[in-house]
This record gives structure tokens, C-alpha cells and sequence, in this order.
């Protein structure tokens, strides 16, 4: 008799707990799923897991596909892309286990099944907070390239607005200008010359028509080396600035996907909650089917036949 | 350790050879030549030194100089890179610096395309009074 007494004194301190932590589960989701859209950054995005890039002159001198490459390199360095590894090591070891409860859980009857839901709920909270960390990650990081990107895009708009407007420039211009206006008269002028009585060309015509098509040869060499080529976009050629404007609308892009996660997100936070709650319910008033037993069996005319032989 | 070392060696190779292309010891050299010979040029026009053969002779001479410095001075990219008063005068006062080529333009002889230049006639020489500076 006292060891029956001592069980279920057990079995009751046990539900007291289960029932006490399931309510401070359900708290907490319910608190973190309206939550989840207002993320406090400060406690996501702890000072380890950081990436802090920079618009350098060093890297705005680089082509802007290498631009987008070193930026990418810098970040896979960062701790900040370290703890997103983690976190999704950390989420596929939660996911395989959810899946293997879930599919234990039909067989399963009674107290054992009770536990079961309610490890399943703590495995899909925990999974939950790791993808919230992951996804404030994620928009952290896109936000900083983006700004990165603006910046670089903005470095390069000054660089070239102030070499529009540099000295060095104007005079490069009225060269190539008074080039082209000397190329028009050379036949002209080394006729002129043949009039003048200078029949043998200078060793420096000679010279430079031997020279030049060596050096055209040179000059396209150059401009078809891998490493001189302008950035591609679907197999055409554009400027720098406008490869940055495509990267800054792919960060966008990727940004409004990340919004659109973040309210599947707080989907799935609402409907962990609302199972917690159920089964908070369920511990706490018994179960509706045996409720709906009991009230069978108090009805009179349920039992009229107990009370007679046919 | 390798791949440091590696690395270390190209980017000494591409400083190298961006110095190399890049080294400029006096980058206005061939247009301050061009500036000489115009100079020459011109004072030949009025030396009283020389008969009308001679000074025929060596304006020939100075002109097939100066077509090959006028086209040394259009193709220098150093000159425009100079960024220096100078090379900004001589391209934008084309008509006076290079007097052969711009004189070919106007079908006149490089002399005959200062003075009409600088806008000297028969007239204005006639009218003018010799006198210190």
C-alpha cells in the first residue's frame, strides 16, 4: 500500500514538473514566435560571431569581380560564417532527431508517448532558437555586404568623378584629341616632306611603323588576358560599376527571400506553442476522450441494462 | 608556407614590373626637345646670320625634326600623365606647338602658319616699332 502511495506521489511530483516546465516552454515560445520579427540583435549576434568589413582603397583597386571574391573570401574567414557552420551542424542533428521521435511516436501509448511530445517540443524550441540565431546571421551578413557594396559603388563614383574633373585627365583628353587630329595629316605632311626635298624617312618612322603593329599585337595580348578582363554579367562585358549595381540587387534580392523566412519562422515558433499548450492542457485537465468516457458511463440510460436481466 | 612564399614572389614580381613600366625619369624630356626645336624654328625665321639659301637649308632640316618630335610628343602618354602646365598649354594651344602638322591642315608652311596663327601680316609687321622690352 505505501509503495503504491510512494508511485503515485511520484508519478505526481513528475506531472507537477512536466506541467511546470511545459508552462514555462509555452511561455517562452509564445513569447519568442512575437518576437522572433523584432529580434534583439544584441543577443543574437554575440561579439565572437562578428564580421566587420571595410571599403579599403586597396579593395576598391581591384576588378570588380575580384571585388566580389575577396569579400566573399574575408567573410568565409570571419567568425561570424564560423558559428552559421555551427549552427547548421547543430540544426541537421536537431532535425534528425525530431524526425526519428516523430517516427517513434505512433507507436507509442500512454506516459511514454507524453514524454515523447514533450522531448519533441523541446527539440523543435531548441531547433527554433538555433534557426532564429542563424537567420538574424544571415540578415546581419547581407546587410553588411550590401553596405559594403554601396560603399565601394560609392568610392568608385568618386574615384572616377574625380578623374573627370582632374587635371591629369583634361590633359590626357586634349592629348588624345590633338592625336587624332594629327593622325588625319600624317600622309599629308610626309608628302609635304617628299616636296621639301626629304626624301629618305626618318630612322624614327621606320622605327615606329615596325614598332607599331608589334605593339598592337602586345596591346591586344593584354587586353585579352584573363587577368585585365572586365567583369561579365551572362557572358557580356560591363563596368565595374555596374557589376555592383547587379551584386547590390542580388543582396536585396536574397534580403526579401530572408523576410519571407523569417515569417515561416515565426509560423512554425506559433505552431510549437500551440502544441505545448495543448499538451499543458492535456496534463492538467486529463484527456478529452476519457472525460467524454466518464460522462458516457454517468448517464443513466447507458447502464439501464446492468440493472436488469433479459 | 609554400603558398605564403609563393604569393610573396608574384606580388614582388607585379611591383617590379608595374616600376618597370612605369619609371619616368624626366616624362616631359621629348616635348621640352619639341619646345627647343620650335624655338629654333622660329629664331631661324628671323636671323639676320643666314642668306636666303641657308636659312632655305636649315629650315628643311628643322622641319623633319620637329615632324618626328611632334608625333613623339602626341604619342607619349608620360607627357599627359605629367599632369604639368606645360604639357597642358602645348595640347591646348595645338595650332602654335605643333606648327608642321597644324600647318598641313591649313595647307601652309610651318612658318607661315605662326605668323597667320598669332595673326602677323606684311601690314602689322610694317606698323610695328623696334623697341626694348
Amino acid at each position: 500500500m505505501k509503495k503504491t502511495i510512494k508511485i503515485q506521489l511520484n508519478i505526481e511530483k513528475k506531472l507537477i514538473l512536466k506541467s511546470l516546465s511545459l508552462v514555462v516552454l509555452v511561455a517562452s515560445l509564445a513569447f519568442s514566435s512575437t518576437q522572433i520579427a523584432l529580434a534583439d540583435d544584441s543577443k543574437l549576434g554575440s561579439v565572437s560571431s562578428q564580421w566587420k568589413p571595410v571599403a579599403s582603397d586597396k579593395l576598391i583597386k581591384l576588378p570588380a569581380n575580384i571585388i566580389e571574391k575577396r569579400i566573399q573570401k574575408d567573410f568565409k574567414a570571419s567568425a561570424m560564417a564560423t558559428r552559421m557552420t555551427e549552427l547548421d551542424v547543430e540544426m541537421q542533428e536537431n532535425v534528425a532527431v525530431i524526425k526519428a521521435i516523430i517516427q517513434v511516436m505512433p507507436e507509442l501509448e500512454g506516459e511514454v508517448a507524453q514524454n515523447q511530445r514533450f522531448e519533441l517540443l523541446q527539440y523543435k524550441s531548441e531547433y527554433l532558437d538555433l534557426l532564429q540565431e542563424s537567420h538574424y546571421l544571415h540578415q546581419s551578413a547581407l546587410e553588411k555586404k550590401q553596405t559594403l557594396y554601396k560603399n565601394v559603388l560609392d568610392k568608385l563614383r568618386l574615384q572616377s568623378g574625380k578623374m573627370n574633373n582632374n587635371e591629369a585627365y583634361q590633359i590626357q583628353q586634349a592629348q588624345i584629341v590633338a592625336r587624332q587630329r594629327m593622325e588625319k595629316v600624317i600622309e599629308q605632311v610626309d608628302q609635304s616632306l617628299m616636296h621639301l626635298g626629304v626624301e629618305k624617312p626618318s630612322s624614327y618612322t621606320n622605327e615606329y611603323s615596325k614598332n607599331l603593329n608589334q605593339i598592337q599585337n602586345l596591346k591586344m595580348a593584354i587586353n585579352r588576358h584573363q587577368a585585365n578582363q572586365s567583369p561579365k554579367m551572362n557572358g557580356v562585358e560591363i563596368t565595374s560599376e555596374e557589376y555592383l549595381r547587379q551584386l547590390l540587387m542580388s543582396v536585396s534580392t536574397e534580403r526579401s527571400l530572408l523576410d519571407q523566412e523569417a515569417l515561416m519562422l515565426s509560423y512554425m515558433a506559433k505552431l510549437v506553442a500551440l502544441d505545448a499548450q495543448a499538451l499543458e492542457y492535456e496534463l492538467a485537465y486529463g484527456d478529452e476522450e476519457n472525460a467524454e468516457m466518464i460522462s458516457e458511463v454517468s448517464k443513466p440510460s447507458t447502464v439501464t441494462t446492468l440493472f436488469y436481466q433479459e | 608556407m609554400k603558398i605564403l612564399s609563393k604569393t610573396l614572389a608574384i606580388a614582388t614580381l607585379i611591383l617590379s614590373m608595374t616600376s618597370t613600366v612605369n619609371a619616368k625619369p624626366n616624362s616631359l624630356f621629348t616635348l621640352e626637345n619639341l619646345e627647343r626645336q620650335r624655338a629654333a624654328l622660329l629664331d631661324n625665321l628671323t636671323t639676320k646670320q643666314l642668306n636666303v639659301y641657308q636659312r632655305e637649308q636649315e629650315t628643311k632640316n628643322l622641319i623633319k625634326r620637329l615632324v618626328d618630335l611632334e608625333r613623339m610628343v602626341l604619342r607619349d602618354d608620360r607627357i599627359s600623365a605629367s599632369n604639368s602646365i606645360m604639357a597642358k598649354n602645348a595640347f591646348q594651344s595645338y595650332e602654335l606647338t605643333f606648327l608642321v602638322h597644324a600647318g598641313s591642315e591649313s595647307k601652309k608652311l610651318p612658318i607661315a602658319h605662326w605668323l597667320y596663327s598669332l595673326k602677323i601680316t606684311d601690314e602689322s609687321i610694317a606698323k610695328s616699332k623696334l623697341g626694348a622690352r
